[in-house]
């Protein structure tokens, strides 16, 4: 059965595209951020909200706008238990918050309405935003920031040289994430496939470091990182990177289709499913045994990844695969700049030790468009997207 | 109380020990020197161009055995491989003794045929890289004769393997321009597909340019995917094709049944190929104004050339 979430955000319109930004499992629940588009004026909102195990309505904040304080809003809604704290209240307020806590960042970083903050990746001593409009990808407006917390009187903010990473023209970034106390930055390359890039703070230049190269030597099949999320603790510390097939899709993906790999600490890395290839970093084979997609010819694009404690407290990692659901194009370079195309029929798979899967089946509500985060609780599966309309908070909640 | 219904995905895990490894790929890849230096793993065994899925029975492929009609000496490289398995030695006498071993076993299909090498090689994995099982025809009786062997499937740049094509007696005969490019993605596109219907741990694919750059750290990963021993004594018999029974020119009844090319140079030349472009005017097509085609250049995309 599903449960949609029904929650209705005050002073929302209806010509509003609302999609939640991220979600994370607490003890008591859920809590995420949601932002919102006014399709009329480009207004842009960003939200938090707190839901029950059982996908309740406990709280709906707007943030960054005048009234209380942040942290005291996030206090009344009690979102201090969430571990992902940093990470949440940053992602929540985007810019919005970066004007509140950096004041002292550059100019450049505060950027129009037109380009927000699209990912936020913090540690203990560092953050990353990477500032780009999440539908309209464009190289050439995509902004990486540096921000050293670890003197929190003196901020200090710069601006990093994405030349090196080769961005520009279809070459994109489409994921970020935090690896140790490095950032990984993801970039789309719809010919060569995709590269994964490290950067440790306070190293000598270059700023970035090669992990995967090549689509990790599956080649074009293999152009974009569509998802990233940290490993289950169990695997160690590592990343698991979910790919998108850059393909002129006619009919179905098929040999393009997506995969699924584990990246350790040290760089190393293996295949959960995904096409069995000879590499540099020897022979790869899937762990599942399954090619690409988990052998379902439609699937098309790794959405999203989490990891949490399902039920009776286990591990498990959950994976949302959606198919192609824009036109055919004549050229898939073009496809990298739009990954939003990836908004067809949804199948969440789960597994307790990435080797043996199951499809959990629901019913999708209608008008959804793309998975943009996923939670695990031991209640259920919480799935945050996108939608119209604004009376709601884009996610449902598949319960176990 | 759940209300979560689910449906398990199950790892295969269908044995494929001591199934032979079959190189498929479209003429002019690199072929001959990698199935000779895999067959020189000690538990292995490289034929030469066998060609016994070509046809229905082994008669009709002794019948095209034939000068003008016919493909000359399609027969010598299984004639070789016999002579080698049931005698040692690839002699003239040894040979006529094929011939009429042959002859008595006209209505044997390829595939009891291959059986019958199998046999003859101890336990070692044969390792046929005959270029006319890339056809779709002959997949289709590969694949209904050994749905669990390994295949590899071989590319080479396009340009590379057009203008090798461009100078063989194949392309006089036979073809013109249009079809270097053509062929080079047809082939290609069906053994991709082809390996689409095996079992994920049966099928690789590798980028003939990447392995001569590292042929030792290649040779070692096909030795893990067959379940052989990467032992360095092993990796180093690999490392010399040119040891290959099948490597020179052969007895005069049963001459060469191997790709010219490599019989005349058959070391592993360890090091990067001259970089090849998928930019430039095709070769083969007098003018310079004719390209690859955009399927072309996707197809290569896949296949890792992107340039």
């Amino acid at each position: 059965m599903t449960m949609t979430t029904k929650i209705v955000p005050k002073g929302t319109a209806n010509q509003e595209l609302a999609w939640v930004g991220q979600a994370f499992a607490i003890p008591s629940g859920f809590v995420g951020t949601m932002e919102t588009l006014d399709l009329e004026n480009g207004t842009e909102r960003h939200w938090v909200f707190r839901l029950s195990s059982a996908g309740q309505t406990l709280g709906l904040r707007a943030v960054g706008q005048p009234g209380p304080a942040l942290m005291d809003r996030l206090a009344e809604l009690r979102l201090t238990e969430a571990t992902s704290y940093a990470s949440l209240i940053a992602a929540a307020a985007g810019s919005a918050v970066l004007r509140r806590r950096f004041a002292d960042l550059p100019a450049a970083l505060l950027i129009g309405a037109a380009q927000t903050v699209s990912a936020v990746v913090c540690t203990e001593r560092t953050l990353w935003a990477l500032i780009s409009d999440p539908h309209h990808p464009n190289a050439a407006l995509q902004r990486l920031f540096e921000v050293d917390l670890s003197q929190p009187g003196r901020l200090r903010a710069r601006a990093m040289d994405l030349a090196e990473l080769g961005v520009g023209g279809a070459r994109i970034i489409t994921a970020i994430a935090r690896l140790g106390e490095g950032l990984v930055v993801a970039v789309s390359d719809p010919r060569r496939g995709f590269d994964l890039m490290l950067h440790t703070p306070g190293e000598a230049v270059p700023d970035f470091t090669s992990l995967l190269t090549r689509g990790a030597q599956r080649f074009a099949p293999n152009g974009a990182i569509s998802a990233i999320a940290s490993a289950p603790m169990a695997e160690g510390d590592g990343l698991l990177i979910g790919t998108a097939a850059l393909a002129t899709i006619e009919g179905s993906p098929g040999n393009w289709g997506p995969e699924l790999l584990r990246l350790d600490a040290d760089g190393g890395w293996e295949l959960i499913f995904g096409m069995p290839r000879l590499t540099p970093d020897g022979l790869k084979r899937p762990r599942t045994g399954k090619r690409p997609g988990l052998d379902v010819p439609k699937n098309a694009a790794v959405r999203a990844i989490a990891t949490g404690h399902g039920p009776k407290g286990r591990q498990m990692t959950c994976v949302a695969i959606q198919d192609f659901a824009g036109h055919p194009v004549e050229d898939r370079r073009a496809t990298s700049a739009d990954l939003m195309a990836y908004a067809g029929a949804l199948r969440l798979l789960a597994s307790h030790d990435l080797r043996e899967w199951f499809e959990v089946k629901f019913t999708s509500p209608t008008g959804m468009g793309c998975v943009t985060c996923l939670a695990v609780a031991k209640t259920g599966i919480l799935v945050g997207h996108e939608g119209t309309g604004g009376q709601e908070v884009p996610s449902f909640l598949v319960s176990f | 109380m759940s209300d979560m219904a689910v449906v398990p995905f199950v790892a295969s895990s269908a044995a494929l020990d001591g199934q032979p490894l079959f190189i498929i790929c479209p003429g002019r890849s690199f072929s001959s020197v990698i199935c000779a230096a895999i067959g020189q793993h000690p538990r292995m065994f490289g034929l030469p161009e066998v060609y016994l899925f070509v046809t229905d029975t082994i008669g009709e492929l002794i019948d095209m055995d034939m000068p003008l009609f016919g493909i000359p000496g399609v027969v010598n490289g299984l004639k070789r491989a016999l002579a080698e398995l049931m005698y040692g030695e690839q002699t003239e006498a040894r040979i006529d003794e094929i011939n009429r071993w042959l002859d008595e076993r006209r209505a044997w299909t390829g595939h009891r045929m291959f059986e019958a090498l199998r046999e003859m090689a101890k336990g070692r994995v044969l390792v046929d890289k005959t270029p006319t099982n890339s056809r779709p025809e002959a997949l289709k009786r590969l694949h209904d004769a050994y749905p669990d062997a390994f295949y590899l499937h071989v590319a080479r740049h396009p340009r590379a393997v057009g203008r090798s094509r461009q100078k063989t007696k194949i392309f006089e005969r036979y073809l013109n321009a249009d079809m270097l490019e053509e062929s080079w993605r047809a082939r290609n596109q069906e053994l991709m597909e082809f390996g689409l219907k095996l079992r994920s741990e049966q099928y690789l694919y590798l980028k003939g340019e990447d392995f001569f750059e590292v042929p030792e750290m290649y040779l070692q990963q096909i030795c893990e995917w067959i379940g052989l021993p990467a032992d360095p004594a092993a990796i180093e018999a690999m490392m010399h094709p040119e040891t290959s029974p099948f490597a020179s020119t052969g007895p005069a009844n049963a001459k060469n049944g191997n790709n010219l090319g490599f019989i005349e140079s058959p070391e592993l030349r360890v090091g990067k190929v001259k970089e090849e472009n998928l930019d430039d005017p095709l070769d083969w097509y007098p003018g310079g104004d004719v390209y690859f085609s955009k399927q072309t250049r996707d197809l290569a995309g896949v296949l890792g050339y992107d340039r």
